[in-house]
């Protein structure tokens, strides 16, 4: 599960140039990311296949739209997906009194973003090597410190400390956090 | 000079650092700047209590977008790159392994099938779920229309499984591999599966 190679700059750029197989390996890493969105959001199968495909054939027909100056593929199909799940909210709740839309319809909005970003996050620790994602699960979740760490799973501190600081860079980089201005 | 970038990590985590690093590290712009953006990371994954469970779409989906957009044969494998890197191995069918109920709703899994130099069908199987110290895992093969229909495929060692898997199985029927916690010495599979998947042919 190391691999990023739906993410790898090759692949990218393939992807914009029209590449069927890119696409393929864009589907193949990201595929469980927008689906996993919409499932949890929609929470129907049908329903989060369904954009599922619209996200990727989407993806594919806007590819020239995709700048990898402005931001990652991932955050870009991220986005689409979370475009897509509101197109699909919106239709399924076209029912609902127009009064009561609006304000659920932010809160739904930002509770999906929430989620995809909580999604993208677990989803980039899942794809950490074996001993890196456990050092940083370890930090994370468990509270322990980098000594810590380092004794219970035999490895040296100072290999505790750089698994920790480069995973904490990757979620960074995925996670797009700005840096600050300064 | 700026604080050690790995200092500066163990610092966003919470860790106590040297005092004159510390210092140094929350004065300094470039410094303070990383650090805050670090901490705003570690913030973020620890209040992910529950990590949320990751599933995959079922293999009709890449079949209707290849179909939609008029893909031919160029664009078959949409199977995780990372099972083709295998040398001398050839993967035939992979599934992702999804957590059953909710006692392992953290569990999943990959199991990848590969034809080996000789011809065999290997089979690897990799859990990740917190096991418990009891008992055993065991990895099944399971008939996609009738679940009484099963195949025993062995006993996992920790979180890894790696078996060969005879000809003679018939995989577009025993599609379904199912990873159960079992008690030491149970024959029968105890129906407390942890993770389980469907297997996607490699074409």
């Amino acid at each position: 599960m190391g691999t990023q190679q739906g993410d790898l700059p090759t692949v990218t750029a393939a992807f914009r140039a029209g590449d069927a197989q890119a696409l393929a390996e864009v589907y193949g890493r990201w595929s469980p990311l927008v689906y996993s969105i919409a499932l949890h959001v929609l929470g129907d199968v049908t329903d989060a296949e369904d954009v599922t495909q619209q996200v990727f054939t989407g993806a594919w027909t806007s590819r020239q739209t995709f700048d990898p100056a402005r931001g990652r593929l991932s955050a870009w199909l991220v986005q689409l997906t979370l475009d897509r799940v509101a197109d699909a909210r919106v239709a399924r709740g076209s029912q609902t009194p127009a009064t009561a839309v609006s304000t659920t319809a932010l809160e739904d909005t930002a509770r999906a973003a929430d989620l995809a970003e909580r999604l993208l996050l677990a989803d980039t620790v899942a794809h950490l090597d074996a001993e890196p994602q456990q050092v940083l699960r370890m930090a994370l979740h468990d509270d322990l410190t980098h000594v810590q760490i380092a004794e219970r799973t035999g490895l040296p501190a100072t290999t505790v400390a750089g698994h920790l600081r480069r995973g904490l860079v990757k979620l960074r980089q995925r996670l797009e956090v700005q840096p600050s201005a300064h | 000079m700026h604080t050690d970038p790995e200092l500066l990590a163990l610092l966003a985590l919470g860790e106590p650092i040297a005092e004159d690093e510390r210092q140094h590290a929350e004065t300094c712009l470039e410094c303070a700047a990383e650090l805050a953006d670090l901490r705003r990371v570690v913030t973020l994954g620890r209040s992910v209590e529950v990590e949320p469970v990751m599933a995959s779409p079922g293999a009709a989906v890449w079949a209707s977008i290849r179909a939609e957009l008029g893909f031919g044969a160029a664009a078959e494998s949409a199977a995780d790159p990372a099972s083709t890197a295998e040398a001398d191995h050839e993967l035939t069918a992979h599934a992702r392994l999804t957590p059953v109920g909710t006692s392992w709703s953290h569990a999943s899994g990959t199991a990848e099938l590969a034809t080996d130099d000789r011809g065999r069908r290997v089979l690897q199987v990799a859990l990740r779920a917190d096991l418990p110290t009891t008992g055993v895992r065991q990895a099944w093969l399971v008939h996609r229309d009738d679940p009484t229909l099963r195949q025993s495929l062995g006993i996992l060692d920790g979180p890894h499984g790696l078996w060969t898997v005879a000809h003679s199985i018939d995989l577009a029927e025993f599609a379904i591999l199912d990873i159960s916690q079992q008690g030491t010495g149970e024959t029968e599979h105890s129906g407390q599966t942890i993770v389980r998947g469907e297997f996607t042919l490699v074409s």
